[in-house]
């Protein structure tokens, strides 16, 4: 099959350059007639042949004769099997001959995919929400108490007067009652909008509890326990947030215990907030250190203010505590581009980068991937990375140690909100393909 | 001799007006307005028709209706009246046996027509 595709990649990559038969036949050193059957996929073609016509194509080789992206593909046969009536058979030949075409498809399916997902997160959440299900059953009932009673009193005109003002009485209460219902409602409405109840997944919850404190937890540094703070978490509204959340305290606090945040403030001052001068002081793991760093967050120290991302192997966040100036995008891939994720392929060793952001902002930021525990024999570690972000008015601070970064790297948050153009990390199209760009 | 209905309803005020619309249109009316007594209320007055809400304290309007329908009886009519107006719940109240499904607001005169067309009015 990939043979198949090869002629009309050519034809395709031909066509685009504004070339004849005759012309590109004539630059690779092939008769046109020969071309032709190629074009047509009658002919295979590989090696040194194929290599001049890459070559006069300004493609490389591999261009012309690799099979489609297998994710591409495994996407384009879901829609083909969802929508019916598409022959399977025949996605190879649409992706080689209309790889725009096929691109666009693929990813309308999958934002057709995650709206469908939002939606059925936004609708469970309506309808087992207790308060929305009984406040609009109160509202329903005092609607039709009003309605009927109304009715009758506007279409009965011998209603005796006793019965009369009870009707009257009874559309009083029944108002008062709706207006009440109706203003709880909105003061919910608006509490959901400010972002504790608008969590849609377990991993927003978590955010908005961690951003509720200010991602640092005096309670634990001070001894304090995880439940007590699990038990003032309205915005963890499910098992699943719960566990996340508890997870997540049950290692502040460990880190607490092993460096309590006095002694550890205090050497972090006198060593300029060096993560590595801090790690041979202290031992362990370096992305703890980060993580005390980054618990410094507080009015009673005077300490940089740093951010830290921290993932698993697969990049799924574990701990997201953005800069103001760096966002760190809550759902879905952020930047491919992130020394993060590079830090998986050179383990156990940090690297210093500026990241230059396409509204302008340079961030420099440390990146550092370990082991998060020994490996039985036999069996491969596991590993997560850790991004400290450095503020830029504690850059003077640090300065002492900070090495220069080499060159700066042009980085975004997450493809879907990127205006970059012709970047080779961009795994998506942008929403918006408008956004200002800062040059220079 | 007059039909009767019993309304399983726990709003006072919607109860009231249900009460004066029924007894306009040639109905005895009686009403109940808690969900655990509202097999025996139907067992003692045998009413012809029952106008019945789904949500009301103790026992919701699904249960007595699976109940009233488990002993395979027909009778009485039951019309339900629910502010739970959702395709699922008015599927779930037709297999279990529901003669009438009606989601409220109401208007007066639809509601009024349909419980004497169910009584034979």
């Amino acid at each position: 099959m990939v043979g198949y595709l090869v002629g009309t990649r050519i034809r395709e990559a031909r066509r685009k350059m504004g070339l004849t038969q005759r012309q590109l036949a004539a630059a690779a050193g092939l008769s046109a007639s020969y071309l032709n059957l190629i074009e047509h996929n009658k002919r295979r073609i590989a090696g040194l042949r194929l290599q001049a016509l890459a070559r006069a194509l300004h493609l490389p080789a591999s261009a012309l004769n690799e099979g489609p992206d297998s994710a591409q593909l495994a996407e384009l046969r879901a829609v083909a099997t969802a929508q019916g009536g598409i022959d399977p058979g025949l996605i190879e030949a649409f992706i080689a001959q209309f790889p725009d075409w096929a691109q666009s498809v693929a990813a309308l399916s999958r934002q057709n995919h995650d709206l469908r997902e939002a939606i059925t997160v936004l609708s469970d959440r309506l309808g087992h929400d207790p308060f929305l299900a009984e406040t609009l059953h109160n509202i329903l009932s005092n609607i039709t108490a009003i309605r009927s009673t109304a009715g009758i009193l506007s279409t009965v005109d011998d209603i005796a007067p006793d019965q009369q003002r009870r009707f009257v009485r009874s559309i009083h209460d029944e108002s008062r009652r709706l207006s009440d219902a109706a203003t709880a409602l909105s003061a919910y409405l608006d509490r959901a909008s400010e972002g504790a109840a608008a969590a849609a997944t377990p991993e927003e919850a978590v955010d908005s509890f961690l951003q509720r404190h200010g991602y640092r937890f005096p309670a634990l540094d001070a001894g304090g326990s995880v439940a007590a703070l699990l038990a003032d978490a309205p915005e963890l509204d499910s098992p699943a947030a719960r566990s996340m959340a508890h997870d997540l305290l049950a290692r502040y606090a460990g880190d607490a215990a092993a460096l309590p945040l006095a002694d550890f403030a205090a050497t972090a001052a006198r060593l300029a907030y060096n993560p590595h001068a801090l790690g041979r002081h202290f031992g362990g793991s370096q992305i703890r250190i980060y993580r005390r760093l980054a618990a410094l967050r507080r009015e009673d120290i005077a300490a940089p203010r740093f951010g830290l991302l921290v993932v698993n192997a697969a990049g799924q966040p574990i701990w997201r505590q953005p800069l103001e100036s760096f966002a760190l995008p809550r759902h879905g891939a952020a930047c491919a581009l992130w020394p993060i994720f590079q830090a998986f392929s050179h383990p156990e060793r940090s690297a210093i980068s500026a990241l230059s952001l396409s509204d302008g902002t340079v961030i420099t930021a440390l990146s550092l991937a370990e082991q998060t525990a020994p490996a039985p024999v036999g069996q491969t570690p596991n590993y997560q990375a850790a991004m400290l972000l450095i503020p830029d008015d504690s850059l003077k601070v640090i300065s002492a140690w900070l090495p220069q970064p080499q060159g700066i790297s042009a980085v975004g948050t997450a493809c879907a909100i990127c205006p970059r153009k012709g970047c080779d990390a961009r795994s998506r199209a942008a929403y918006l393909t408008d956004i200002p760009q800062v040059v220079g | 001799m007059r039909k009767s209905v019993l309304i399983v309803e726990d709003e006072p005020n919607i109860v009231e007006s249900l009460t004066f619309l029924l007894e306009r249109a040639g109905f005895a009316v009686q009403s109940e307005s808690d969900g655990n007594r509202a097999l025996a209320r139907i067992a003692e007055s045998a009413p012809d028709l029952v106008i019945l809400d789904v949500m009301l304290p103790n026992r919701s309007g699904f249960d007595i209706l699976r109940d009233l329908r488990l002993k395979g009886q027909i009778a009485p009519k039951v019309m339900m009246l629910t502010a739970k107006g959702q395709s699922r719940d008015q599927q779930m109240a037709e297999d279990i046996g529901v003669d009438v499904f009606m989601t409220k607001p109401f208007a007066n005169a639809e509601l009024v027509a349909r419980a004497r067309l169910l009584v034979g009015l």
